[in-house]
């Protein structure tokens, strides 16, 4: 997850301020259970406290509470969205072609074709989920 | 000094629409013209910002009510007729995973190492093994012998890579005789392993992929009118300057944040990429090449008209065992920017004119499972051919069906039934000689 964060931060300049509060997280996982949607993996949230939420090559990777208008708002989206089963699956980032989301029940984080929903990619870890949607 | 005749509806949004705008023309303007222009210019806005409320506010408060055939459902389809968009559902043929993956590296000019367990074997093997390494020349390897890199073969962008693909299919000692077997997959290994820049890189990029080139040329074509608009929908000029500035250099809309003096961030809209048509309505394999092409390509202000009103009604459909797709489209076919519903906040251009795309068709190869051309003409007759031959292959083996049923049919009748039958059938021909004699 280092190297990926490096990665970001050596190509993407102004990424100040983007790191959330653990008082936000907290909040986040707990509405998120409240609403019984599935919560975000602890490995999701090791590279949100490093940088929360961005949007780049039109990739996005969603944030918690974020402060900027690069990334939305991880709580928000998935209240909204009306395409996955909430308890099963937290979407967490999206690019031109397909969703970031964890699937819960399996422990995985998948790529899913927004058109037809097909899964495409399957990842046990974040960093190579992450790596997908941003193209880094 | 002249007085300029801007007498119709018409001539004053083609005199308005910002890539025909021309500032002197409107200073050498009477007062009065000037006024007129002004007026309609702010009644053109407003009637868009109604518009698009009235859209969103339908999506919202009959969300659950919009089914075809509906009142509701009518009356968004004339809200929408009057945005120049257009609802359509249609036939299409979904994409393989081995089509998605190449549509998405062609896309985006880079591609992600393949999972490991996808990989062929006799490939994993091959490249795992060092004796192997360079046994074969770059040259031995014909890659038109390889059904999956014919599928890659249809993008130019892969074309011009053959010469690394064969690098390294000679560096990982695949044999050439194997290339026939060879997955999409595989060749998404090779071309990582060729690109990357360090041994445990994830990604790597291949080329300028289609998203980015189609953002540099935009804005080396349209900057003018594209910053035109955005000011006039009331984008702060220092997010549009490094807006630009993004776009020019890199060929990206996003990745940039603005700040002002007070260390403020300032906010802008995002400019996302649309394909005008989707990628899974590519209903025709053979036209897979061309969907990344400039112009089937144009740039939208995502919040509302790209994420919440263009992709609203998309959704995959099983007919009767037809697979049929919702989905809307801009009427305008030749938009290149979406930066409103109203004309004047759209910009177009025909490609069709340009002679860039003459040259991009040109090189845009159709498959087709079999064959490779980049003649339209050939593959028409080719797929005609094909089709008249799967008619004969299909009413042959229809035939032998039959009789194989027929056949069953009779081997199943029990022992005494069938000689029952034979003796009944002599009998009959018996009588038939002795009535001829």
């Amino acid at each position: 997850m280092k190297r990926l964060v490096h990665t970001i931060e050596h190509e993407f300049e102004n990424l100040h301020g983007l790191y959330p509060n653990s008082a936000d997280i907290a909040d986040t996982q707990r509405a998120l259970v409240e609403n019984k949607i599935a919560t975000i993996p602890n490995s999701f949230i090791d590279f949100l406290e490093s940088i929360n939420g961005i949007n780049y090559k039109g990739g996005e990777i969603f944030g918690i509470n974020p402060p900027s208008n690069l990334a939305g708002d991880i709580l928000d989206i998935n209240l909204k969205q009306e395409r996955f089963i909430k308890s099963k699956y937290i979407i967490l980032g999206v690019d031109d072609f397909d969703y970031l989301v964890y699937n819960q029940e399996k422990s995985l984080y998948q790529i899913i074709d927004k058109s037809d929903l097909e899964v495409l990619e399957e990842y046990p870890e974040a960093e190579r989920a992450i790596s997908y949607i941003l193209k880094v | 000094m002249e007085e300029y005749k801007l007498e119709s509806y018409d001539d004053y949004i083609n005199f308005i629409k910002p890539a025909n705008f021309d500032e002197a023309d409107f200073a050498a303007m009477t007062k009065s013209e000037k006024i007129k222009i002004l007026k309609l210019k702010k009644k053109l806005f407003n009637n868009e910002k109604e518009l698009t409320k009235e859209i969103l506010k339908t999506f919202e408060s009959k969300r659950n009510k919009l089914k075809k055939g509906k009142k509701e459902f009518d009356e968004l389809l004339s809200l929408l007729d009057k945005a120049g968009i257009e609802f359509k559902t249609q036939e299409f043929n979904s994409l393989t995973r081995a089509e998605k993956r190449v549509i998405r590296m062609d896309y985006y000019g880079s591609t992600t190492k393949p999972d490991p367990e996808l990989l062929s074997d006799f490939y994993s093997r091959a490249c795992k093994n060092p004796g192997n390494k360079n046994r074969y020349k770059p040259e031995d390897y014909d890659l038109s012998t390889s059904p999956s890199w014919l599928l890659f073969r249809q993008f130019k962008n892969f074309r011009n890579i053959e010469t690394r693909v064969k690098r390294q299919l000679s560096e990982s000692g695949v044999n050439p005789q194997d290339l026939k077997n060879m997955a999409v997959e595989d060749y998404t290994d090779v071309i990582h392993n060729q690109f990357k820049r360090a041994e445990d890189d994830e990604n790597a990029p291949m080329f300028l992929g289609a998203k980015y080139s189609f953002v540099k040329d935009f804005i080396k074509n349209f900057e003018k009118p594209f910053v035109k608009i955005l000011e006039d929908v009331g984008v702060d000029k220092r997010y549009i300057k490094e807006l630009v500035k993004n776009m020019k250099s890199k060929g990206m809309s996003e990745n940039f944040r603005v700040f002002d003096e007070n260390g403020i961030e300032i906010k802008g809209p995002r400019i996302s990429v649309h394909h005008k048509i989707a990628v899974n309505e590519a209903n025709s394999k053979s036209k897979m090449g061309e969907i990344n092409l400039f112009e089937n390509l144009c740039l939208c202000i995502d919040d509302p008209y790209h994420g919440k009103i263009i992709h609203r009604l998309d959704k995959s459909l099983n007919e009767n065992g037809r697979l049929m797709r919702n989905s809307m489209a801009f009427k305008n076919k030749n938009v290149v920017f979406v930066g409103g519903l109203s004309p004047i906040q759209q910009l177009d251009y025909d490609y069709t004119n340009d002679p860039r795309t003459k040259r991009a068709q040109n090189n845009v190869f159709y498959y087709d499972g079999s064959f490779i051309t980049n003649d339209t003409e050939e593959l028409r007759e080719k797929i005609a051919a094909r089709k008249i031959m799967e008619n004969i292959e299909k009413e042959k083996s229809d035939h032998a069906a039959r009789r194989a049923e027929r056949f069953n049919k009779n081997e199943q009748k029990p022992k005494e039934q069938k000689s029952l039958a034979k003796a009944r059938f002599s009998i009959q021909s018996l009588r038939k000689s002795m009535r001829r004699r």
